[in-house]
């Protein structure tokens, strides 16, 4: 057992965690947080990407005991009090998301893509996505979603 | 499913790191990235009773400079993708991080991780082959340079020792004026590759002085066509390129020998292998074209 002190969509956590246990229990059993899934637990279908200090990362494949001093964001954290961020009105939207399970563990990667880059190009959106999984095959939605925000940020900026 | 039970040990140095791995023997892994290594104890195929957590004693650096690129044994896929200043010569080096599994698996493996668990199919160790790069093997008393090539010995083998860890590789460029290109097939976005190739050319007068052509996902490690690059040696950089399928195609049989025992081989070193050696050489003499012309 070891303490672990992060910083989970912006609120401090203090807690005991087994070694043992990953980022992904950690958050869902120790948390509450049961926004983040899991799917494979071995790190190839992304369901349970989370964003660690701003990059994606798949917390099945990680430690808890590893994150502490970290920043942690889960699907929780996208929305500020209950008005939904642009990635996650774009889902909506755009029909992104099917039965949902590898909604989450989307929402974060395309989070990160398009805190990352302001291109609309549809291969690099792709090659960025490619590590989550959704077997609804609903991936046209999730790409128009997320070239719908970068597109819409680099109106914002060039209105500005 | 979940790991078997472990205890998670947090060094202060990679010194006592090391001492660590000398105390608690086979039971202990080093932990890096963790991309390749918690999928294994996921599966249950690996439990080791003790982790040793590398990532925060300040092996995370890459320093570039036009010659050479000596990178943290630390250093995430994705600090290398993202590098702003990477020199021409070194291209493979993004080449082979574009199509590294994917960006969260990038954001967290470890160069020196890839290296130290020696996968056949991976880029790093097929590209530090390449660049005749040098791997730095630190233990508690001191540090030794291990040559790449003396470095991946088989299936998931390194050279090694029990109580070594990788602190550092240095990739140099060959020669004044090079190219290089990684190029690979694999089933999916992400997946290892089936096979791939990594082509390093150097001119000098337009005419290509020294080159390396390695092919990897086609035996125990990563391997040099020797015959190939022979075919290379001497030709005028803006003339057609030569077509190297066929004496690829022969000198890959040649390394696997009579192997045959399941449908890669066949398709893999018969047909997928020859033709990413001929793209890879495609490609980097058209960058070695575009180099020369920068520099006229």
């Amino acid at each position: 057992m070891k303490f672990v002190s992060v910083e989970v969509n912006g609120i401090h956590q203090e807690l005991e965690v087994d070694d043992w246990i990953t980022l992904a229990d950690f958050l869902r059993n120790n948390l509450g947080l049961t926004g983040t899934k899991l799917g494979c637990e071995y790190g190839s279908c992304g369901a349970c990407s989370v964003l660690v200090d701003g990059g994606s990362v798949r917390s099945c494949l990680e430690l808890a005991v590893r994150c502490e001093g970290k920043s942690i964001t889960t699907v929780e954290g996208l929305d500020s009090e209950g008005v939904l961020s642009p990635i996650q009105v774009a889902f909506s939207k755009n029909h992104g998301l099917q039965c949902g399970y590898c909604t989450a563990g989307f929402l974060m990667t395309a989070q990160e893509y398009v805190q990352q880059n302001s291109s609309d190009d549809e291969k690099k959106i792709r090659e960025h996505l490619s590590g989550n999984l959704c077997r609804c095959t609903g991936y046209q939605g999730i790409v128009d979603a997320v070239i719908e925000v970068v597109v819409n940020k680099r109106k914002e900026i060039n209105n500005a | 499913m979940k790991f078997s039970r472990f205890k998670v040990f947090f060094p202060d140095s990679v010194q006592e790191a090391s001492e660590l791995l000398r105390e608690i023997g086979d039971d202990a892994k080093i932990l890096a990235g963790g991309q390749s290594l918690l999928p294994m104890m996921a599966f249950r195929l690996v439990k080791p009773k003790a982790l040793i957590d590398i990532t925060n004693l300040g092996l995370v650096g890459v320093h570039v400079s036009p010659d050479q690129i000596d990178i943290g044994g630390c250093a995430t896929h994705r600090q290398i993708e993202t590098l702003q200043n990477l020199p021409v010569a070194f291209e493979a080096l993004r080449d082979g991080m574009q199509v590294l599994g994917h960006v969260s698996i990038r954001n967290r493996g470890t160069v020196g991780g890839s290296l130290a668990h020696s996968d056949p199919s991976a880029e790093w160790p097929a590209l530090a082959l390449a660049f005749d790069a040098e791997i730095m093997a630190t233990n508690k008393e001191s540090s030794r340079t291990v040559e790449a090539k003396e470095f991946s010995l088989g299936w998931f083998t390194s050279s090694l020792e029990p109580d070594e860890i990788v602190t550092s590789v240095l990739f140099r460029k060959p020669g004044e004026l090079t190219a290089s290109s990684l190029v690979e097939v694999s089933r999916r976005s992400g997946d290892f590759a089936l096979c791939g190739a990594i082509c390093v050319l150097s001119s000098q007068n337009r005419s290509i002085t020294q080159t390396k052509i390695v092919v990897f996902g086609v035996a125990e490690t990563a391997v040099r066509l020797p015959v190939v690059e022979q075919m290379v040696i001497g030709n005028a950089i803006f003339d057609d390129p030569v077509n190297v399928s066929r004496v690829a195609r022969e000198s890959i049989l040649e390394i696997i020998g009579n192997r045959s025992n399941d449908e890669k081989s066949g398709f893999v070193s018969q047909i997928a292998a020859p033709d990413v050696v001929n793209n890879a050489l495609r490609k980097t003499i058209i960058r070695l074209q575009v180099e020369a012309k920068r520099k006229l």
